[in-house]
């Protein structure tokens, strides 16, 4: 009996350790995802600024 | 029991000399050292100990004099140097320093509970060895929550805190001389601990196998 309380409230702590764990997988995963978001915005800014750029090129080429 | 004890160190030692060194793996994994170096003092250091037990202090009466209490306090070095060696680990693991601070208060614990023989014994040592416990758990407790936000967690620093978990748990025992001298509890705890440690580097070496 002794024993297997003793064996439980390892599983319990051990139990708390894999949660920590995962938590923090689950918070790298999200920070992964927040990264590739910030990248994929970055990305869309530049290239309207970029088609911003060749639209007013195309228009100075056109009143010349 | 002790030899159950004792197979499950030499297993976690085997798995995690296989992770530190790659000999089954893809590459080997130096951050694993420490704790291969733990469970194989842990061994070597239990079955120094089960020897002092069974060849020089059985049957000895007490208090202890001479070399048989030489004999008793190096049993006692081994007994708090689990907890110290914990420690010694997770600073390497947790905080990336030298493990070797972590001899210190080991050494003033064990002249301690020497200079107090033999009024430090029975219940008093139960409690002496608790507290000793439980205060190397929370340092490696406090290190690992300093560490939780900053570094992802390897299974290094896994194997370390499931070592503690056992730790902790085991040293409810010394709080009740009963089930201190039936040691079923604490074997039970240091049991279960060791064997998710084996199952878990286990799955480590056949998750990254050659």
């Amino acid at each position: 009996m002794t024993a297997l309380v003793y064996a439980l409230g390892v599983v319990a702590v051990s139990t708390a350790i894999g949660v920590l764990l995962l938590a923090q997988r689950v918070r790298r995963v999200e920070g992964m995802l927040l990264d590739l978001e910030r990248v994929r915005r970055r990305e869309v800014k530049r290239r309207a600024r970029k088609r911003a750029k060749a639209e007013a090129a195309e228009r100075e080429a056109v009143r010349h | 029991m002790s030899a159950l004890i004792l197979a499950l160190l030499v297993a976690a030692a085997v798995v995690a000399w296989a992770l530190a060194r790659g000999w089954r793996t893809i590459a080997p994994w130096p951050h694993m050292r420490p704790v291969a170096w733990l469970v194989t003092a842990g061994a070597v250091a239990d079955v120094a100990r089960m020897a002092l037990e069974r060849y020089a202090l059985n049957g000895e009466p007490k208090p202890y004099v001479g070399l048989v209490r030489i004999a008793y306090h190096a049993e006692q070095a081994l007994v708090l140097g689990w907890p110290a060696a914990l420690v010694a680990v997770s600073m390497v693991a947790f905080m990336r320093r030298r493990a070797w601070p972590a001899a210190v208060p080991w050494t003033l614990a064990v002249v301690a509970v020497a200079w107090a023989y033999p009024w430090l014994r029975q219940e008093r040592l139960g409690y002496a060895y608790a507290a000793w416990s439980w205060l190397c758990c929370g340092t490696v407790a406090g290190m690992a929550w300093r560490s939780y936000h900053r570094v992802d967690w390897g299974p290094h620093h896994v194997a370390a805190l499931l070592l503690v978990a056992g730790e902790t748990i085991a040293a409810f025992a010394y709080l009740d001389q009963q089930a201190l001298q039936r040691w079923d509890g604490p074997r039970a705890a240091h049991g279960v601990a060791l064997g998710l440690v084996v199952a878990y580097l286990g799955r480590q070496v056949w998750r990254y196998r050659r």
